[in-house]
């Protein structure tokens, strides 16, 4: 386990050497890739003295000196945080996240702000105002979104670990293009104060990892109730010891479900790699049997209207006076239009447009309460698979990464790409992204969910698949 | 009949009241900051939540905040709605409003009764900054702070009736503990109709004096453009506390579309009806069977009872001061006179010195003949001021008659001994002559004979004295 | 279902609530987008539909706060050293004469 041995040695090693380690490897390679908007290099190096006291006394927390990236959307006390926007581009937080604050105690070291689409609306990490993330494994190619830094600094080596958001896939798509491992934690489990909103129903911050290990480790510090997010609900907070005391003969006692909706009209190769993947573990012992979603072909259109109205509420906030960016005008209305146009992108205005329009008066019952009445049949599809099988199976994105020149960017195209992630944001359950294979050097990766609050059945999964696929 | 509603008859008044009171709560309603922001230095009283982040969440509601409306709503005879209640995002931009949107939950009671005026609804919501719109100055302490929104039927026929209503109310909830006293801290959009014609706003009003002066001033503004041969369209107008007028706003601010959604961030909250019941049981006599129990218990008239028991800190006083005097005395002067002198010089009971001891003493003094009704009124206005004793009082002024038969028979034999030609005339026939034999009475007693033992006296004496 | 039609008037009016003050060619360019975007997303007239909104997946319900003294924040130096103009500690905006 890649993760656990990265703990070992650095409670025998230097874990400021670790640190220069990485600052020299992002410093050589960052420029190409830019997976960071800003990096914390006076406070890791701080903090891994500090850590390192801890260490030579076996004091130190979970998290013993891991270097841990941040989306750029997550609040880091007196650290920038831009949201990968002009609109923020000087913001210096004044506060930590909650989910900040415990990875802090357990002793992770944060070593900068990671690269992220735009206010989070995008899913391929190209629509940054601070320049589009490269996909490591090949920098030609699109890094996938919206956390595409985060996903980019763990295939990268320039981060341990890694916290995002998935909002409609934002952890899971980049973790696939890129080749490590995301997962989006069950709606309610971990704190969003401190994750500047885009939308509330739906996200959530989440770890990216290189194994399963990683994934859990990180789950454990960051998830539990928190009184400044009245959504939370207690946690378990013994995922660590799922995967650890995980036995190979676990997988016998899986009822595996997948969905042919998952595998229609999807890139043959992925389709094939991942059935192939699924074969091993029915061959491992694994009941796998076949399911039907039929809301599948409803996810976009029922996701994006809710997500455009409740972003179009979340993003009223900025109007120049209290923080961002600012351009005056002869009144209060001209200098809060000048300021909002000139400091957004185009896509996260075009969601504001939307979300402002179909929550309007006369538009409301046919496009908002509709697609809210439509999200009770996604959540209903996924209870009534869960009450007969413990995980759903199949791939994480219907396409591999394109290249950065020629992706989609027509809009009901390229919201498309969300349909095998969203149903689990709109559902409220947890879902898991890891790399199964690739095709010519890019990154497959296959999805797991698993019902609400079900972290354990979930990692377990995981655990059955990285082993499948030859994973220590 | 309303009272003062006689004045309007044929205005046919429709008045209606939206009324934003503070709520009393150590911290803020979605975050842990202070509710004293009053004494802070401007944007000194904030915090991440109630500046509104990039990332902030609110917390859950301050349950004090909602304790304290709920009492509010049983104490006005409402009903709680029974079912689960979203807290809303109201959206629109200004800049004392960090977030753009202000929380506000549906209606969380409804269907209550005070002073004879219909309250329709109650709920909950985050008071916004302050915007000072000359200097372009914005100030975020306040931001957050709980309201309650008390919206009343359109039920008020008078500006004088909605200036007593407004006071009484807010006498009553400060009573209950409910609310914040300081002032600055009631504020209330005014509603209007004349002769069954549109509805005028006047929103923002930010006083009770200012309540009756919009009023005031809307009447004359309306019939003065219906004698013009206009007419008067529904719209929003803006109440300026400096000139106390009424001014039309700018169409594009009035438009709106607030564009409701349930605020993702909020969970629902339920109010149970063993909650309710449990608040019930602490909360004082309702105005309903306090005016059940004064009829009975004390043989008061309706009118006196309806302007004792809207104000509670005005109906423990009479009960007060009627366990040492007459009830039907204690209640008419209380509902009466006292309560006028205190409206006229912006008192309540409980700032200003006066005390029921002050209103029993007086009463007796007055069953006994000393003191005359026209001089208690006086006492009344000096009690309230001076919270001087009422023997004091009455020595100060000289007011202490004299109305004993027998002190009084002495100085009119004396009168009638020293003014034998007036005695003739009034035998005569000249009634003249019997005001000036009185005169001549209230100047022996330097004004202190009871004028009507006085007359009857001398009537009888003259009459006897052949 | 009947269709809606987006046309520059509504933009204008979108754009004025949303306070996005957009080009002439921003104006075009989204009105023509939305018409398709919308399109597509009509299937979700297909679904049938009961009556529950679901505006939650959580169940909590009445998580409500104690009211206790009050918590200071503790960097309220660091909210306003994000401010864009500050004159005698209030946040300057243009005035609404």
């Amino acid at each position: 386990m890649f993760t656990k041995d990265l703990i070992e040695n650095l409670s025998c090693g230097s874990l400021e050497e670790q640190l220069h380690k990485k600052i020299e490897t992002i410093q050589k390679k960052d420029e190409e890739i830019n997976s960071f908007i800003t990096l914390c290099i006076e406070d890791a190096e701080k903090s891994s003295k500090i850590i390192q006291k801890k260490i030579n006394d076996g004091s130190q927390g979970k998290l013993s000196g891991l270097i841990i990236s941040i989306k750029d959307n997550i609040a880091v006390s007196n650290t920038r945080m831009t949201c990968g926007s002009k609109a923020l581009e000087n913001y210096i937080a004044p506060y930590d996240a909650t989910i900040i604050n415990s990875i802090k105690k357990e002793d992770g070291i944060i070593i900068g702000k990671c690269n992220m689409d735009e206010f989070a609306c995008g899913s391929d990490g190209t629509s940054s105002y601070f320049g589009p993330t490269k996909n490591p494994r090949n920098i030609e190619y699109v890094s996938g979104g919206s956390s595409s830094g985060s996903a980019a600094s763990v295939a990268a080596d320039f981060a341990d670990l890694s916290i995002g958001s998935d909002t409609g896939g934002s952890i899971r798509c980049p973790a696939s293009f890129c080749g490590v491992y995301g997962m989006k934690p069950s709606y309610g489990l971990v704190s969003r104060y401190g994750v500047s909103d885009m939308a509330m129903s739906m996200e959530g911050p989440g770890p990216l990892a290189k194994d399963t290990y990683g994934i859990a480790l990180l789950l454990d510090v960051i998830a539990g109730k928190d009184p400044r997010d009245t959504m939370t609900v207690d946690s378990n907070n013994s995922y660590l010891s799922v995967v650890e005391n995980y036995k190979y003969e676990d997988i016998q006692n899986m009822k595996i479900a997948y969905a042919k909706e998952f595998f229609e009209g999807i890139d043959e190769k992925i389709k094939n790699i991942v059935l192939d993947k699924i074969g091993i573990l029915e061959s491992q012992g694994a009941k796998i049997e076949p399911v039907s979603l039929p809301s599948v072909k409803y996810v976009v259109p029922i996701y994006y209207l809710i997500a455009f109205s409740e972003f179009s509420s979340a993003m009223s906030k900025f109007d120049g006076f209290k923080y961002g960016y600012y351009i005056t005008g002869q009144d209060i209305v001209e200098a809060v239009s000048n300021t909002r146009e000139s400091s957004m992108g185009t896509e996260v205005k075009r969601r504001i447009l939307l979300g402002t329009f179909i929550t309007m008066e006369e538009f409301r019952d046919r496009w908002y309460t509709k697609a809210l009445k439509a999200r009770s049949a996604i959540k209903e599809d996924f209870e009534r698979i869960f009450k007969t099988h413990d995980l759903l199976i199949g791939p994480t994105m219907p396409m591999l990464p394109p290249k950065i020149g020629e992706r989609i960017t027509d809009p009901p195209a390229m919201y498309s790409s969300d349909i095998l992630t969203a149903s689990a944001n709109l559902a409220g359950i947890c879902a898991s992204s890891q790399p199964v294979g690739e095709i010519k050097g890019l990154p497959v990766g296959l999805q797991l969910h698993a019902n609400s609050l079900c972290e354990s059945k979930l990692l377990k999964g995981m655990r059955a698949v990285e082993i499948a696929c030859g994973g220590m | 009949m309303q009272p003062h509603e006689d004045k309007y008859k044929d205005l046919n008044l429709k008045i209606g009241l939206e009324i934003h009171v503070q709520l009393k709560t150590e911290q803020k309603i979605f975050c842990e900051c202070s509710t004293d922001y009053i004494n802070s230095p401007p944007n000194n009283n904030i915090c991440p939540i109630c500046t509104s982040q990039p990332g902030s969440k609110p917390m859950g509601i301050n349950e004090k905040a909602l304790e304290n409306l709920l009492k509010i709503g049983l104490f006005l005879g409402c009903k709680a709605c029974d079912k689960p209640l979203y807290i809303l995002r109201k959206h629109y931009f200004y800049p004392d409003l960090p977030s753009n949107y202000q929380r506000t939950s549906q209606h969380i009671l409804e269907d209550g009764i005070f002073m004879g005026v219909g309250i329709w609804e109650i709920h909950i919501e985050e008071d916004p900054g302050r915007y000072e719109l000359r200097e372009g100055k914005v100030d975020l302490n306040r931001c957050g702070i709980p309201l309650a929104e008390i919206v009343t039927a359109p039920d008020i026929k008078s500006p004088e009736y909605a200036r007593e209503f407004l006071r009484d109310l807010l006498l009553s909830l400060e009573y209950l503990g409910v609310i914040r006293g300081e002032s600055g801290s009631v504020r209330a959009d005014v509603n209007i109709s004349i002769m069954g014609g549109n509805r005028i706003e006047i929103k923002n009003v930010n006083s009770v004096k200012g309540v009756y002066k919009a009023l005031k001033y809307e009447i004359v503004r309306q019939k003065a453009v219906l004698q013009r041969g206009g007419t008067i369209s529904m719209e929003t107008r803006h109440f300026d506390e400096g000139s106390m007028i009424t001014k039309s706003m700018r169409k594009k601010e009035t438009l709106a579309d607030y564009r409701y959604i349930p605020d993702p961030d909020l969970v629902p909250f339920y109010v149970s009806p063993e909650r309710l019941s449990q608040i019930e049981s602490i909360l004082p006599e309702s105005p309903h069977n306090k005016k059940k129990r004064f009829i009975e218990e004390y043989s008061l008239g309706e009118e006196i009872v309806d302007a004792l028991i809207s104000d509670l800190y005005l109906s423990d006083f009479f009960e007060e001061s009627a366990k040492n005097s007459n009830p039907i005395e204690a209640g008419k002067w209380c509902a009466t006179e006292l309560k006028r002198r205190l409206n006229e010089k912006n008192l309540s009971i409980s700032t200003s010195k006066v005390t029921p001891k002050h209103i029993s003493d007086m009463i007796n003094f007055i069953e006994r003949g000393e003191l005359s009704v026209k001089n208690a009124k006086w006492i009344i206005e000096d009690a309230v001021n001076t919270g001087e004793e009422i023997p004091n009082l009455m020595s100060k002024k000289n007011f202490y008659q004299i109305s004993s038969e027998d002190a009084l028979i002495k100085i009119l034999e004396k009168v009638i001994k020293e003014n034998p030609k007036a005695v003739l005339d009034y035998k005569s026939g000249n009634q003249n002559a019997l005001h000036f034999l009185f005169g001549k009475v209230v100047n022996e007693t330097e004004g202190r004979a009871d004028p009507s033992k006085t007359i009857k006296l001398l009537k009888d004496k003259l009459y006897t004295e052949a | 279902m009947v269709e809606t039609i987006i046309d520059d008037k509504i933009i204008e009016r979108v754009s004025d609530i949303a306070r996005l003050k957009l080009s002439e060619t921003e104006k075009e360019k989204f009105e023509e987008e939305f018409e398709r975007i919308l399109k597509e997303f009509s299937i979700i007239d297909e679904i049938k539909v009961g009556e529950n909104e679901l505006y939650y997946v959580v169940g909590n319900v009445n998580v409500l706060r104690k009211d206790s003294e009050s918590k200071p924040f503790n960097n309220i130096k660091g909210i306003r050293d994000n401010f864009n103009r500050m004159e005698d500690e209030y946040i300057v905006v243009p005035k609404n004469l």
